[in-house]
């Protein structure tokens, strides 16, 4: 018997194992009667099969039953994402679970966990979109922060234009925040028509927070008038290494010139960070606009001085960039 | 048309709370007119304010049609977002506002049918109770709700789309939930039970937007100023606008690579690399251009603008590329009057639009709003390549270059005072001082005539963007009058009625003059 023989025979067995196992635990589950029965049987199955209709479903009055014990509710909830993925009967039922608050939170935050782990594709749970939306909207101002920070997150993501306000009230008014100032841009930069640029960018200009400074500058990265700010935060040497490197990708992406302009600077600075030089040399290797630093002999002249550097990942980078500009100028 | 609130007109500025207010005081104030100006995304309250805004309002705009009846002119737009549109709350509007309708219009029910099928991506909860509204709470809808209901209200005038709904329930089921499929029964049994007469429909229920009467092409003549506009085409060469659109009929559509609805932008480019393609069958590719022209300037660098293209089967060649315009967009915009609006370098809100502009420049046959047919534009492009060739098209041709000359004759010709009156009825034969009853309205005729001929010329000159055959004119009337009435000396009447026809004649050759510039 070959060895491919042998892992197909192999699997089979495992396959059939799996099946056995499947069936014996949920057998078990079926016949449980104590609260314990059901915690161990449940403790078993990694899951219940969707087509396990009667099952599933006595699974699921477990979930919706107040009068059951936590525990055993969420061990419950757990198991039933397959279930849930097709029928929207169901989901409607854990949407309500997840927006009630005389629910435990325990319960609740696991009813939006199984929620958000079938948004990703299921189409029963597309059908029930506006209920799903409006039951996040419930607790977007919960007392739990978990379950609050997760429907507000949730529900930027699909560019809730009221949460896009309430964040930007936030932002504009501390007393009024929902979340910190970084996670707010950060989510206000989802909203890819940059209807929240202008309060964005006075956080740009004004905070020096780098955590607050590198959301900005990810979320204004494609923002015609942040162009010039950008480019000063990417050229202040003062300023977080972070918010520099961040800076460097934005302009790359957006703004070849500036960053073509920025990185000769750097480069030629002796004085500036390694690390910020490394990345300029990177980013331009990916520039198609190779007459503007190719054709520059005192920028490739001070490349060529790199190539023995100490630093290792310097010397590489200026390395590769004198071979590609000798490539191109035999090509050209 | 500009809004106007206690601190002044409604701009950039305003707060969104006194925007939405005003806003729902001229609803309020039932002026539909009004209103259907303010469902253009590039009305002028729209500068500067964000997608979040656009869409509350003209949403909201919408909706209001249900209750204070649906204006004609507002169906260009209703239908755009039926057929194109993703938002649940536009869509929502939109299917409201054809109940406001006097008696149910068949012609839409292919647009409202398309929305059903929009709303797969997710629908959402929404409410029109306020427009200032945080949360939708008080008398709570939905899109898909919407859409269903006005199909009830259809009732039998939807009774050909039965079978299309009953399908939904086969083909969708895991889309619709058990109140969706509740809903369409009910829409089913409520179009069934419905005992109006109705006769057929007059439209293809598989292919919506298909040439409607309503939508129409027209041709604009707004002034051009060709030598602003810079272009970077796909592979990063500077040319001008007329390097490009002059000498040859040019199709060109708009598009961003950043627009996330696939029914406009995507579709736009995939349609015109269709168009490129009939265009090569019917061996017409050589005598047409095509450009697609972004409207995202900054973002849309030469490299993602061939992509995207190029992604979407478009080849490009010396008559086919994609632009981004460098220098001179406010000057595209205003000369083609473009359904864009932006909030800083961020498109915030686009229509679909493609353009047919003839060889000198300007615009022959526009479509907007609508998804266009390739067909149509293929007949557009074909009547303006051999149009000019035929009998009716050379004729048609010459009378609209001579039209102002004849006026100019007309008005330099006209007997002005009682004895030019005198000699041209001698010179016709007939004789005596009957004539002389007329002077008191010739004076005020003339001046009728010669402000048409001001007026014409104006327009024209406008149009070409050249005023010297304007001032001329202008000059020769003044001398005309001042001639006649203030020196009494009629050589200055005479020099007056010269400079007018030379000025109407130079009118006349305008076109040939600026063949090259649009």
């Amino acid at each position: 018997m070959s060895n491919t023989d042998n892992n197909r025979e192999q699997y089979k067995q495992n396959v059939k194992t799996a099946t056995d196992n499947y069936r014996n635990y949920a057998e078990s589950f079926e016949k449980a009667e104590t609260t314990d029965e059901k915690n161990s049987a449940l403790d078993n199955l990694s899951y219940i099969h969707p087509n396990d209709l009667k099952l599933a479903k006595q699974a699921f009055n477990i979930v919706i039953d107040k009068s059951v014990n936590n525990n055993l509710r969420l061990k419950a909830l757990r198991k039933l994402n397959n279930y849930l993925y097709n029928n929207t009967g169901p989901i409607k039922k854990v949407i309500k679970i997840m927006a009630n608050k005389r629910e435990p939170v325990i319960i609740r935050r696991a009813a939006l966990q199984s929620l958000r782990v079938i948004s990703f594709s299921s189409p029963a749970l597309n059908s029930c979109m506006g209920e799903y939306k409006q039951g996040l909207r419930a607790i977007v101002r919960d007392a739990d922060p978990e379950l609050s920070m997760a429907a507000i997150e949730i529900l930027a993501g699909y560019n809730d234009p009221q949460v896009q306000e309430l964040l930007k009230e936030g932002l504009e008014d501390h007393s009024k925040a929902i979340v910190p100032d970084a996670k707010a841009i950060q989510l206000l930069g989802l909203q890819r028509t940059g209807g929240y640029n202008d309060t964005i960018r006075k956080h740009l200009e004004k905070s020096n927070n780098p955590d607050v400074l590198v959301e900005a500058i990810t979320a204004l990265s494609s923002d015609e008038a942040s162009q010039n700010l950008i480019q000063q935060k990417l050229e202040d040497k003062s300023g977080d290494k972070y918010v520099r490197l961040t800076s460097l990708s934005a302009l790359n992406s957006s703004s070849p010139d500036k960053f073509i302009e920025s990185a000769k600077k750097i480069i030629n600075d002796k004085s500036d960070y390694n690390d910020v030089k490394i990345s300029s040399l990177n980013a331009i290797a990916s520039q198609p606009r190779y007459n503007s630093f190719y054709n520059d002999q005192e920028f490739s002249g001070n490349v060529a001085s790199l190539t023995t550097h100490e630093n290792e990942a310097l010397r590489n980078e200026s390395t590769r960039y004198i071979t590609n500009r000798s490539q191109f100028l035999k090509s050209s | 048309m500009p809004l106007k609130d206690n601190a002044g007109y409604i701009n950039a500025a305003t707060a969104d709370k006194d925007f939405f207010d005003c806003l729902s005081k001229t609803i309020a104030r039932s002026n539909l007119k009004s209103l259907v100006k303010l469902l253009d995304e590039k009305n002028l309250i729209y500068a500067g304010r964000g997608t979040n805004q656009i869409i509350r309002a003209k949403g909201f705009i919408m909706a209001s049609f249900m209750g204070l009846g649906l204006p004609g002119k507002a169906l260009p737009f209703i239908l755009e977002e039926l057929e194109n549109g993703k938002h649940p709350y536009l869509i929502a509007g939109a299917a409201r506002a054809l109940r406001g309708s006097e008696t149910p219009l068949i012609q839409t029910l292919p647009y409202l049918f398309k929305s059903i099928s929009n709303l797969t991506h997710g629908d959402d909860t929404v409410s029109f109770e306020n427009i200032n509204e945080e949360w939708a709470t008080q008398k709570v809808t939905s899109a898909r709700k919407e859409i269903f209901e006005t199909f009830k209200w259809f009732g039998s005038y939807a009774k050909e789309y039965t079978e299309q709904l009953k399908a939904l329930l086969d083909h969708n089921t895991l889309y619709f939930n058990k109140d969706t499929k509740k809903l369409i029964i009910e829409t089913i049994a409520s179009i069934e039970g419905d005992t109006r007469q109705v006769a057929g429909l007059c439209c293809d229920v598989s292919n919506p937007g298909h040439d409607f009467s309503f939508k129409k092409y027209f041709i604009k003549t707004r002034p051009l100023n060709a030598e602003e506009i810079v272009l970077e085409d796909q592979t990063g060469n500077i040319i001008t606008y007329e390097d490009f659109f002059a000498g040859k009929p040019t199709v060109v559509a708009f598009f961003y690579t950043r627009c996330d609805n696939p029914n406009k932008c995507s579709l736009t480019i995939t349609k015109l690399s269709q168009l490129q393609k009939q265009l090569q069958e019917k061996k017409l590719d050589s005598q047409v251009k095509i450009a697609a022209v972004t409207y995202d300037r900054f973002y849309d660098e030469p490299f993602r603008i061939r992509h995207y293209c190029e992604n979407r089967q478009m080849k490009f060649n010396d008559d086919c590329r994609s632009f981004r315009v460098v220098n001179g967009f406010d000057a595209l915009k205003q000369y083609l009057g473009l359904g864009v609006n932006h909030i800083g370098s961020f498109v915030s809100k686009h229509t679909i639009e493609i353009y047919i502009i003839d060889k000198s420049g300007r615009v022959h046959a526009s479509f907007t709003r609508l998804q266009w047919n390739n067909d149509i534009i293929i007949q557009k492009l074909d009547s303006l390549l051999h149009g000019e060739k035929t009998v009716s098209g050379y004729f048609k041709k010459t009378l609209q270059n001579i039209s102002s000359v004849l006026l100019s004759a007309g008005v330099a010709f006209f007997p002005k005072c009682p004895l030019c009156c005198l000699a041209y009825l001698s010179a016709f034969g007939i004789t005596g001082a009957n004539a002389i009853r007329v002077s008191s309205w010739l004076l005020p005729l003339t001046i009728i005539f010669l402000s048409i001929n001001v007026f014409v010329l104006w327009k024209r000159c406008k149009s070409c963007n050249v005023f010297l055959p304007l001032y001329l004119s202008c000059a020769g009337i003044i001398l005309l009058l001042s001639g006649h009435f203030v020196f009494h000396y009629q050589v200055i009447a005479f020099i007056g009625l010269g400079l007018i026809f030379f000025g109407t004649l130079f009118n006349s050759i305008l076109p040939k003059l600026i063949l090259n510039r649009p």
